[in-house]
């Protein structure tokens, strides 16, 4: 029926309701409408006291049943005969026609009203109806017919513009079947046919006589004479062009106010509908700029981050290309640093990497420099542009670019974000633009955190090459000063054996004071040696039962155990833990040597060695009754040679320090417990075995097995500890025994 | 045959040397190369010969200790000859790098001199003992540890 209806020309209003009631509400909201038509009045929504009802009502309006039931017309009381029509459409159409015609038709006619009056009727009846309507197509497509068909226009048209695209949309046409719009018309570039030029413009363009006007091509009526085209516009910026066709020449074309105000309501239907679209955009943009932050925040590759939040600005504002660039020399010279080209445009003319702008750039970089946005498009560009414009347009094909300042917090901009576009002059709105000074914003503290991760860095390696420089240093020197060392000693000695008898008492006691340095000198620089040799060697990590390096550590000391006649006392069982056997003999065999050597006076020296579990770790104890030491010390004990005697007691201050090299190495901690008189207790933590312990792992401590044997040799096999014992000889005579002659 | 390039300890080793019967002779290199030189060219055109024992320290000028011990090992006049290393260093990795070398023997010199001079008149009796005679002074190989 509506269908029908529409063919109609200089058909009034028509509404459709698909019952009396509806029918009867709409009548009541406007007072606009004359023809009323019911369809299927019998079958069941419509009884005959409704229709009478309604035509009380509205005397004025012509009501219509359309009727597909074989109800007769003559049950409907107060219906005149011919008002009843059942049958297919064709016949509706003629049928209407017949009927549009009639007297209230021609009355509608009659009293047609003033021009105003009916633009403010429209207008009217527009904004009640595109305010309410979220959806832009609807709005759009109800709007053109109501305008088409309110203010007498031959043929009306809407166009949309994206504010991303060099081309306008045709959205809704009116008073023209949309099959017979010719195809071109659907997109138009900007500047093309009336409503392009309209929207490239922004004022109203209207062209009379194609035939003359040869710089606008006909949109929507080639064969026909007459286009008028509006801008729609929000405020500055412009959403897209209703535009108005007629076959009649100048005469079927309204004035430009009149249009421009119908299309100022659309503008309002537009921006409604669009309000809901943005939400959506604006998540989506939020959703980019997260997603930028969070890469560009947890990736420790900075020129990954930053090409992908590069690639990623590219694609979502659709650049042609997209790149974040520094102005060196003085703004002389613009270095592409991370670059997004679009995909389509890759065979098109590249920026080179770095381009030579003399001096155009200077005032931009001054610019970029104060956080100012620079836009310029091809009709509009920014005046810091300016001078480098015809650069960028005629060799570069750019028609569009901004430069966001990516600005520092020391207030520097070196960097900026540019995006150009090379197919259309394009706009950047308000919403954009805060977006990308919001994602430069993030690259401006990604940018410093680089700086940042770089110097420390730097700083590191710096000092890994110190220490590692510092430790060759030790190791070469202590490795260098040996060599002398070995001769005076060895001299020294000869001087002792071969001409002792031939000394004084006097030189003889000078002779011992040299043998005693220089053996001081030399067990320093070992001791140093190996001190370099536990900070810069790593050992393989192993299952090592503590007993049996206690037990070999112990046994080594045997002799001045017995000599101060110290007891020992141990632990019932041992813990099995993960670490290297020879430096936790080395650890062992200098905390006991330790608290042997400072037993004192002691009259009954003890050493007792304990051990717990700490989750993880296994906490070792070797603790005296020895002399201790006062809490000043407790820091101090571990560096390098620092001693709590003279020259004569013996060690040379470096044991503790491998100690807490070897704990510390292996992700452990020593700490110390100690009064003056009270002795002292060294406890450290080594990582207790993860894997499955074999069965002889937890053994006596005092257990002397054939296996603790076996291990014991095994350890001495790795080689010589921190031992006295420094040689020996494979053709496998027992080692040498301190004391023996030389001259035997 | 003594290679040593310091001179003081080339000194104090023969010293010592010079106590023990079984030494009859003692010739000293003082660098690497020269100690290459020797045990590349052949017997007949070394007016020394091969030596008996050879005591070899690892700090050498030019060519270091090892490499000389490597050279002799592959030379085919002089691998049987024992050679006990002399070196400072008491690195257990060391050790173990002369001993996979094909070193016979490791005596190191920071050890108490008394001790370094036993260990030397051992080294003497162990390898040139038992008979003054140079062909039957030299035995097999290496001794079994």
């Amino acid at each position: 029926v509506r269908q029908a209806a529409a063919c109609l020309r200089d058909h009034p209003p028509v509404e459709y309701a698909d019952s009396l009631a509806a029918g009867l509400a709409k009548l009541e909201a406007d007072p606009e409408i004359e023809l009323v038509v019911v369809e299927d009045p019998t079958m069941t929504r419509a009884t005959p006291a409704e229709v009478e009802r309604l035509q009380a009502r509205r005397p004025a309006a012509d009501v219509f049943l359309v009727a597909e039931t074989r109800a007769p017309s003559g049950e409907l009381p107060g219906m005149p005969k011919d008002a009843m029509q059942r049958g297919r459409l064709p016949d509706l159409t003629s049928w209407l026609q017949h009927h549009a015609a009639s007297p209230s038709a021609r009355r509608h006619e009659q009293h047609r009203q003033p021009r105003a009056e009916q633009l403010l009727q429209t207008v009217r009846l527009l904004s009640s109806h595109v305010a309410t309507t979220p959806k832009l197509a609807e709005a759009l497509s109800f709007s053109v017919d109501v305008i088409q068909r309110r203010m007498e226009y031959e043929w009306v048209a809407a166009y949309l513009a994206e504010s991303e695209a060099s081309t306008i949309t045709l959205c809704a046409v009116a008073g023209i079947n949309p099959t017979e719009v010719p195809p071109a018309a659907y997109h138009l570039p900007l500047g093309a046919g009336t409503p392009g030029q309209a929207v490239l413009w922004g004022v109203c363009s209207r062209v009379t006589d194609f035939r003359d006007e040869r710089r606008v091509q006909p949109a929507l009526s080639p064969h026909e004479r007459a286009e008028l085209s509006v801008p729609i516009r929000d405020g500055e910026q412009i959403l897209g062009a209703l535009m108005v066709a007629s076959t009649r020449g100048p005469a079927g074309l309204p004035e430009n106010e009149e249009l421009a105000l119908l299309a100022d309501v659309l503008a309002a239907a537009i921006r409604g509908a669009n309000v809901v679209c943005r939400e959506a955009e604006r998540f989506q943009r939020e959703i980019l700029l997260i997603g930028i932050s969070r890469a560009l925040s947890t990736c420790l590759d900075i020129d990954s981050a930053l090409q992908l939040a590069v690639n990623e600005v590219g694609n979502r504002f659709k650049a042609d290309r997209c790149s974040i660039s520094r102005i060196e020399a003085d703004g002389r010279l613009l270095t592409t640093i991370y670059e997004h080209i679009n995909p389509l445009l890759i065979e098109r003319r590249r920026l080179p990497k770095a381009m030579k702008l003399a001096d155009p750039l200077t005032l931009t970089s001054v610019l970029l420099q104060s956080g100012e946005v620079i836009i310029s498009t091809m009709n509009c560009v920014h005046p810091a542009l300016r001078p480098a414009w015809d650069l960028l347009s005629t060799r570069y094909d750019i028609q569009s670019v901004i430069l966001v300042p990516i600005a520092d917090p020391e207030g520097r901009t070196p960097y900026s974000l540019m995006l150009y576009q090379i197919t259309h002059p394009r706009r950047w709105s308000p919403e954009e633009t805060g977006l990308l000074l919001s994602i430069a914003d993030q690259l401006a503290l990604t940018l410093r955190n680089a700086r940042l991760f770089r110097d420390v860095q730097l700083a590191a390696d710096e000092l890994r090459n110190k220490n590692a420089e510092l430790e060759s240093f030790a190791y070469s020197v202590s490795h260098d000063l040996q060599a002398p060392a070995v001769s005076l000693r060895g001299f020294a000695s000869l001087l002792k054996s071969q001409y002792g008898d031939r000394l004084e008492e006097q030189g003889n006691l000078y002779l011992a004071r040299i043998v005693a340095n220089a053996d001081f000198l030399s067990q320093m620089l070992q001791d140093l040696l190996e001190l370099s040799r536990v900070s810069s060697s790593y050992e393989p990590m192993e299952q090592v039962a503590v007993g049996i390096v206690v037990e070999k550590a112990l046994s080594d000391l045997a002799r001045p155990i017995a000599e101060r006649g110290v007891v020992v006392q141990l632990p019932a069982a041992w813990p099995v833990v993960s670490y290297s056997h020879m430096q936790l003999y080395q650890v062992f065999s200098n905390l006991l040597s330790n608290a042997v050597k400072f037993m004192g006076d002691q009259p009954e020296p003890r050493l007792e060695i304990d051990w717990r579990r700490v989750g993880e770790q296994i906490e070792l104890t070797v603790s005296d009754n020895g002399i201790g030491f006062p809490p000043n010390y407790h820091e101090r004990i571990f560096r390098v040679f620092q001693r709590l005697g003279q020259v004569d007691v013996e060690g040379t201050g470096v044991g503790l320090s491998i100690v807490k090299q070897v704990v510390e190495r292996h992700g452990g901690r020593i700490r110390v417990e100690s009064t003056p008189g009270a002795g002292a207790s060294f406890s450290f933590t080594v990582p207790a075995w993860g894997g499955e312990a074999e069965e002889d792992a937890v053994q006596e401590g005092s257990d002397e097995g054939p296996e603790a044997l076996d291990q014991g040799d095994r350890l001495a096999d790795r080689g010589q500890p921190r031992s006295r014992l420094a040689h020996s000889i494979r053709a496998g005579d027992e080692p040498l025994r301190e004391g023996s002659k030389a001259d035997r | 045959l003594l290679i040593e390039d310091n001179p003081d300890h080339a000194w104090l080793i023969q010293s010592v040397l010079a106590m023990s019967p079984c030494v009859k002779e003692v010739r000293l290199i003082d660098d690497g190369e020269a100690a290459q030189n020797s045990i590349e060219i052949e017997p007949e055109d070394e007016p020394h010969g091969v030596p008996d024992l050879v005591l070899l320290d690892l700090k050498l000028p030019k060519v270091d200790g090892l490499t000389v011990l490597r050279s002799l090992r592959n030379s085919p006049h002089w691998r049987r000859v024992p050679v006990v290393v002399l070196t400072t260093s008491t690195n257990p990795q060391d050790i173990a790098v002369c001993y996979a070398s094909g070193a016979s023997s490791y005596i190191s010199k920071v050890a108490d001199p008394t001790l370094l001079a036993e260990s030397l008149l051992q080294v003497a009796e162990v390898y040139l003992g038992g008979s003054q005679d140079e062909h039957a002074g030299r035995r097999e190989g290496p001794l079994p540890a």
